[in-house]
């Protein structure tokens, strides 16, 4: 009988994870404009470049709960990165952050609790080519989360950087764990 | 089992900056210069050696592409008065920041670009009088038998070009 249970629970929780949770993203492009220097002698009147708050909105479903699971959350970690291309970010002294800047809406409840989403939101945070923690939250039944926005930010904005075109892709991994 | 079973799903926002060409040179403070020779009191002396003048700054901003550097040239552009030399040398800027070339010492101006910096990368030396290359001008007697009195308005160009 126990071994029953343990099977049940085991394709359970593989089924629960199959199922298509997804990321979406919105606004998926921004490229700001450096302020033009009219006086010699003179640096760009800014080193940092911000985005609207809202520059991009991220949406979070997860997968259907199953049976009991239906009452209980279902935790997600959003990660994120950056892969620069072309001229190099680092010789120029250009570094790209993100902060989550909302909590969006939905997400679903049920009787055990009320969906929730943290972390992120406190400072820029500095995207290197690596996966890393940028927010987390639960979700109930397959209510999706919809457009928490997501603020960027660049700095290093000088005339002492080589002149090239800078470009970067910023990649969000949706994880249920 | 969820680490077994675990799954995920990506989404990507593209960014980017475009850092442009700069290339701004101006002289400060606005306005002309006067090199004057003094008349001597003493039949027989000598008009005076030279005159001098270290008033003007030139200020610069510049953006490059990787590995392009500028100089700054300058050039008569009107007739110099017979008889005369007209020099300028552009010290090393010391205020902004970045690659800000060397001085070629002083130069004889002449209807050609002059190279009197070299070597200007990315650079801002900062605006207005008192920032940049202190531009000195020394006005000297090249042939004395070729001198006549009056005064004469001389145009020198200032320009910051590609290597």
């Amino acid at each position: 009988m126990l071994k029953i249970v343990i099977v049940i629970f085991v394709l359970l929780g593989c089924w629960k994870s199959s199922m298509a949770q997804s990321l979406s993203v919105t606004g998926t492009t921004w490229l700001p404009t450096v302020s033009t220097v009219t006086e010699a002698g003179n640096d760009y009147s800014t080193s940092t470049l911000t985005s609207a708050t809202n520059q991009s909105l991220l949406s979070v479903t997860m997968p259907n709960a199953f049976f009991i699971l239906v009452l209980t959350n279902n935790h997600y970690t959003v990660q994120i990165k950056s892969i620069n291309s072309g001229a190099s970010w680092s010789a120029a002294g250009l570094k790209i952050y993100a902060k989550r800047t909302g909590n969006g809406s939905g997400g679903g409840f049920s009787l055990l609790g009320v969906s929730d989403i943290s972390g992120g939101n406190a400072a820029f945070q500095e995207l290197t080519s690596s996966d890393t923690y940028f927010f987390e939250g639960n979700n109930y039944g397959t209510t999706p989360r919809t457009d928490i926005p997501i603020q960027f930010q660049i700095t290093g904005i000088s005339i002492l950087a080589p002149v090239a075109n800078y470009s970067t892709s910023i990649i969000f991994t949706l994880i249920d764990d | 089992m969820a680490s077994t079973c675990m799954a995920q799903t990506t989404g990507t926002v593209t960014a980017g900056v475009n850092l442009p060409l700069v290339a701004l040179l101006d002289i400060e403070p606005v306005g002309g210069i006067t090199l004057a020779f003094t008349a001597p009191s003493e039949a027989g002396a000598i008009l005076g050696s030279s005159a001098t003048d270290n008033t003007k700054w030139i200020n610069v901003s510049s953006a490059v592409s990787s590995g392009l550097t500028r100089r700054i040239t300058a050039r008569i552009s009107s007739t110099l008065p017979s008889g005369f030399q007209l020099r300028v040398q552009a010290a090393n800027a010391s205020t902004g920041a970045g690659t800000r070339g060397t001085s070629s010492g002083a130069v004889l101006l002449t209807n050609v670009d002059q190279t009197i910096v070299n070597g200007i990368a990315g650079a801002y030396t900062l605006s207005g009088s008192g920032n940049g290359y202190n531009l000195t001008y020394s006005l000297s007697i090249q042939s004395y038998s070729l001198l006549k009195s009056g005064t004469s308005t001389v145009t020198v160009v200032y320009t910051l070009q590609d290597n």
